[in-house]
């Protein structure tokens, strides 16, 4: 009786970088 | 080819913390660095333990998300071992 979750779609992994110059 | 060394066992390098923050979503914090991640790359970090293989962690994402590419998960781990947020040997 259990549904499982859905799965999300793959989507190409990708990040930004922020340099704060200080502590974050 | 980029030289890089492929990764086998990568982890998170000594200082990085992995957060959420509500209005720039995850995040991986560094001294002195932030870096935004999507939602994709945030779910490899988080199986970035040091114990599971490249091989691992393709396969926990697949419990996860329909479609998940080997290749993409590389680049990634390369792309963020230039800028010091992963170790790719554990």
């Amino acid at each position: 009786g259990k549904e499982l979750p859905a799965k999300k779609a793959w989507h190409r992994p990708d990040f930004v970088t922020i340099d704060t110059g200080m502590e974050v | 080819m980029t030289g890089l060394p492929e990764p086998t066992v990568p982890r998170l390098r000594p200082g990085v913390r992995l957060t959420r923050d509500p209005a720039r979503g995850e995040l991986a914090l560094l001294p002195e660095r932030v870096v935004v991640l999507n939602d994709t790359a945030a779910a490899v970090l988080a199986h970035c333990d040091g114990t599971t293989s490249l091989a691992g962690i393709v396969e926990r994402l697949a419990e996860e998300y329909e479609g998940v590419s080997a290749e993409d998960v590389r680049e990634l781990l390369l792309r963020l071992a230039q800028r010091r947020v992963v170790d790719l040997h554990g």
